[in-house]
């Protein structure tokens, strides 16, 4: 018998909403793409029929100057690797046939036989005139439709990525609709059942369930002209309690407008340091990488010192304003020198932005499960933002040109001040003041890399991880793709192949919830699958095995990054039980950070001497020797040590 | 009804957002083929002529004194509607001194779109000694990149006006059961009949129930103002 319960009417309701909404657009979405593959085709197949008509009169006029040199037509000598260079060079076209008034011909087929066969084929002629030969070419009329079939994975792309950003915009207004008036009212039913009423509404309660609001509202009205009389002066707390997914809307935007840049900086700081070399072009390209790894990491190690100081709203404001003016200023960057400036300062703002909003989220939640609830929100935050801003800045790259891209990064970072300005505060949990903080970190830290195992987790699961995104996915893959001359929008969709799979993989996994052992062997599997991806480059320089390589990779990572920090805590835990489990993750921030900034150092220092494939590949070598290193974690432990 | 307006306005920008993106993405997709193939044109006879010229210098004889490279230049221009001009100019960078060079009459086509492409020229040895350069007709392609862009728009907005008519009945639909909560929460706060049954999955009611079952209710009037 099934005893499932009956879902909520407002559950059924929401979930047809979604459902009603996917259909639609996901449908049109459909047919706004077959549509314009059609009409993209009709346009272009004549200018390839155009292109065919060139190339017949050019094989005519070469063959032609071989005429009047005197050879006769029959004993032209070369025709056949002539016929087959010109196929080489122009891949539409099937055949290409040259014949004389007599009824001899040379015939060239893509295949490499002569014959002649009918099949889907849209002929180009040129008849033989006189002394010169005829030429017919046979252009495949599935040519334009091979090429625009593409734009079909661009669509799958795309859709997935509107409906990401949707589902980010969507669950605002539905914060600000839906959930928002109900936690108020919810607040002030409780409030009447246990008599504390006095509480005020600080803002105007906006969507449909702001009727109920209102309505019970009606009855504090007395009630607070009493307080107002009895606690006069007395700032009173808002029914609205800040809630965790408060902040999502805000950090997406801040981590969006930073994802913006990462498909074209790499090409942008190659254009500025050819034309202004500080070192050698790839050392000047790794520069900014590095600094920011550099930036971000110090930044922090002491951001929570700084956000204490300024308070979560001021703290936030600062980081939009060093943000923004980083990224704008890169529009108008004109040295490398300028640009690792302009990305530490940009490095700075991210590194105290996200902390603000992590500190916001665990200061909303009143218990573990609210902290964890709001640990995943700040995690898909991060994720959409990811997901979306790589080819959403190239489409804006495109649009309106790389500097134009990076300001309107910068508008974005400032946009999400605007959202994260109008949020009600949590108020600081009170801790006892820990003057010492800064030395029990650094001796923590020093104690935790005494144990062998820890370093083994730390740098052949944690920080090879980020020396492949950082070396491969930050530096190289947009350099190479463009060297496989794609465009700056299929630049920014490849980079899907790292974020959606990670987003997936990490989905799967913690739905999964392997056991401690399970988790050590998925890390070490993980470790290895990180680097093997690359070695398809060692045999195919193309950029499906480059995709390859990618998509391996962010298995490898969703395999590796929720794991190996369980592995490590409960490493830590077990071999140095009294050292504080803050300090460990810390500790797996900072080597996060040093293997970003090895990996663009590692490119950089390569480049001279390997090409951009070669040094995939190596890094993919150096990847997997580090991921050899986890054998060591086959050796006993150290004992626990006595806490002092 | 305001806020109904509300939700149906954002979820049919969603939408129309996804249609966009979409949108913008293909003609650029579009335009990247479409310039190709323009250009491929361009690099048929331009090859061509580049191997002959590799030829003439293969036979021995400089880029300078070769007056046969002029005519060259000239015929691959008359052949070609699409070229502007041809240039061959000396050494391995672009801004070398011209040697020989052919040029259409100057009319309408001065302040034209052009394409702009460069050979190199190299010498038996491997030598780079010159740079082909030929600057052909953009404005065909413009021209057919302005069918497509307005082509792409009127099917972005038929597609918005079908998915706004498909919408709207549907969420119409859909928001007047919220509706129907809302009322009956409202109903059971201020203390009128209300079908409990009809009511008996929805989160809200039975909030407002339970509150009123602790006697705990609001006691205000239907009219608004507190009892």
């Amino acid at each position: 018998m099934n005893n499932r319960p009956t879902p909520s009417i407002e559950r059924t309701l929401a979930r047809r909403t979604c459902a009603a909404l996917i259909i639609v657009g996901l449908g049109a979405a459909l047919a706004l793409t077959v549509m314009t593959l059609k009409s993209f085709e009709r346009i272009l197949l004549p200018q390839v029929a155009l292109k065919s008509s060139v190339v017949a009169s050019s094989v005519r006029a070469t063959v032609q100057s071989a005429i009047e040199l005197g050879i006769p037509f029959k004993s032209l000598v070369g025709m056949e690797d002539f016929l087959a260079d010109t196929l080489l060079d122009n891949e539409e076209i099937e055949f290409i046939q040259v014949k004389d008034l007599n009824g001899n011909a040379y015939t060239r087929h893509r295949d490499g036989s002569n014959q002649r066969r009918a099949n889907n084929q849209i002929l180009e002629e040129i008849p033989p005139d006189g002394t010169k030969p005829g030429v017919t070419i046979g252009v495949r009329a599935s040519y334009v439709e091979e090429k625009l079939q593409i734009m079909f994975g661009d669509a799958a792309v795309v859709s997935l990525v509107a409906i990401t950003a949707g589902i980010e915009i969507a669950l605002f207004f539905a914060l600000l609709w839906v959930f928002r008036p109900m936690n108020i009212w919810v607040a002030m039913l409780d409030g009447l059942k246990s008599g504390h009423t006095e509480r005020s509404l600080a803002q105007k309660v906006a969507g449909p369930f702001s009727v109920l609001v209102n309505l019970t509202q009606q009855r504090f009205v007395a009630l607070s002209a009493k307080v107002s009389q009895s606690k006069a002066g007395a700032a009173l707390k808002d029914w609205n309690e800040p809630q965790a997914r408060d902040v999502r809307l805000a950090l997406f935007l801040f981590v969006f407008a930073e994802e913006l840049l990462r498909s074209f900086l790499p090409i942008y700081v190659k254009e500025i340091a050819t034309a202004h070399k500080v070192l050698t072009v790839d050392i000047d390209i790794a520069l900014p990488i590095m600094a920011y790894m550099l930036f971000a990491g110090v930044a922090s190690f002491f951001g929570g010192g700084i956000i204490q100081r300024l308070g979560l709203r001021n703290a936030f404001k600062w980081s939009v304003v060093i943000s923004t003016i980083g990224l704008g200023g890169l529009a108008f960057a004109t040295t490398v020198f300028e640009v690792v400036g302009l990305r530490s300062l940009c490095a700075v703002g991210y590194a105290v932005a996200t902390a603000t909003c992590q500190i916001y989220i665990t200061r909303t939640s009143q218990s573990d499960t609210g902290s964890t609830r709001g640990l995943t929100s700040f995690v898909a935050a991060i994720t959409a933002a990811s997901i979306c801003g790589a080819p959403i800045g190239a489409v804006i790259a495109e649009l309106v040109g790389i500097p134009g891209a990076m300001m309107a990064g910068g508008a974005t970072a400032l946009c999400s001040w605007l959202l994260f300005r109008g949020l009600t505060m949590p108020e600081a949990q009170q801790h006892a003041p820990n003057p010492s903080g800064a030395k029990a970190t650094t001796r923590s830290f020093s104690e935790l890399l005494k144990s062998r195992r820890i370093w083994i987790i730390l740098l052949c699961n944690i920080a090879s991880g980020k020396l492949m995104l950082s070396g491969l996915l930050f530096f190289v893959t947009p350099i190479l793709l463009l060297q496989y001359r794609f465009t700056q929008t299929s630049i920014g969709q490849f980079f899907m192949f790292y974020y959606v799979t990670v987003a997936v993989g990490n989905v799967l996994i913690s739905r999964a919830n392997p056991s401690p052992k399970n988790k050590q062997t998925l890390m070490i599997i993980g470790a290895l699958l990180t680097g093997t991806g690359s070695l398809l480059m060692a045999w195919f320089d193309t950029p499906l095995a480059l995709a390859g390589a990618i998509t391996l990779m962010g298995i490898g990572q969703s395999l590796v990054l929720a794991p190996a920090v369980s592995v490590l805590l409960v490493t830590a835990q077990t071999e140095l039980p009294h050292i504080e489990p803050a300090h460990t993750l810390a500790l797996a921030r900072t080597f996060d950070r040093i293997g970003g900034i090895i990996g663009a150092a590692l490119v950089a220092v390569l480049s001279f001497r390997f090409d951009y494939q070669g040094i995939v590949v190596w890094l993919g070598i150096i990847v997997i020797l580090l991921a050899l290193g986890n054998l060591g974690l086959a050796l006993p432990g150290r004992r626990p040590k006595a806490n002092v | 009804m305001s806020y109904k307006i509300k939700i149906i306005s954002l979820a049919v920008a969603v939408v129309f957002f996804l249609l966009g993106l979409l949108s913008v993405l293909q003609f650029f997709r579009f335009q990247h083929l479409l310039f190709e193939v323009t250009r491929s044109r361009v690099e048929v006879p331009a090859e061509a002529l580049k191997r002959d010229v590799e030829r003439t210098l293969a036979t021995g004889l400089s880029l300078q004194t070769n007056a046969q490279l002029q005519t060259m230049l000239n015929q691959v221009l008359e052949t070609n509607p699409i070229l502007f001009s041809i240039q061959l100019t000396e050494g391995s960078s672009v801004k070398g001194k011209v040697v020989w060079s052919s040029a259409r009459q100057p009319d309408g086509s001065m302040n034209a779109p052009v394409f702009v492409q460069r050979w190199p020229i190299v010498d038996p040895i491997g030598a780079t000694v010159a740079q082909l350069t030929v600057v052909s007709d953009k404005s065909g392609a413009l021209g057919i990149m302005a069918k497509a862009r307005h082509e792409v728009l009127t099917l972005w907005a038929g597609l918005c006006v079908i998915v706004l008519v498909l919408l709207l009945p549907i969420l119409f639909w859909l928001l007047k059961s919220l509706d129907i909560i809302i009322a009956s929460a409202r109903a059971r706060l201020l203390g009128q009949p209300v079908d409990d049954k009809a009511m008996q999955h929805s989160d809200v009611y039975q909030l407002a129930k339970r509150i009123q079952e602790d006697k705990a209710s609001v006691q205000v009037s239907p009219s608004g103002t507190s009892a």
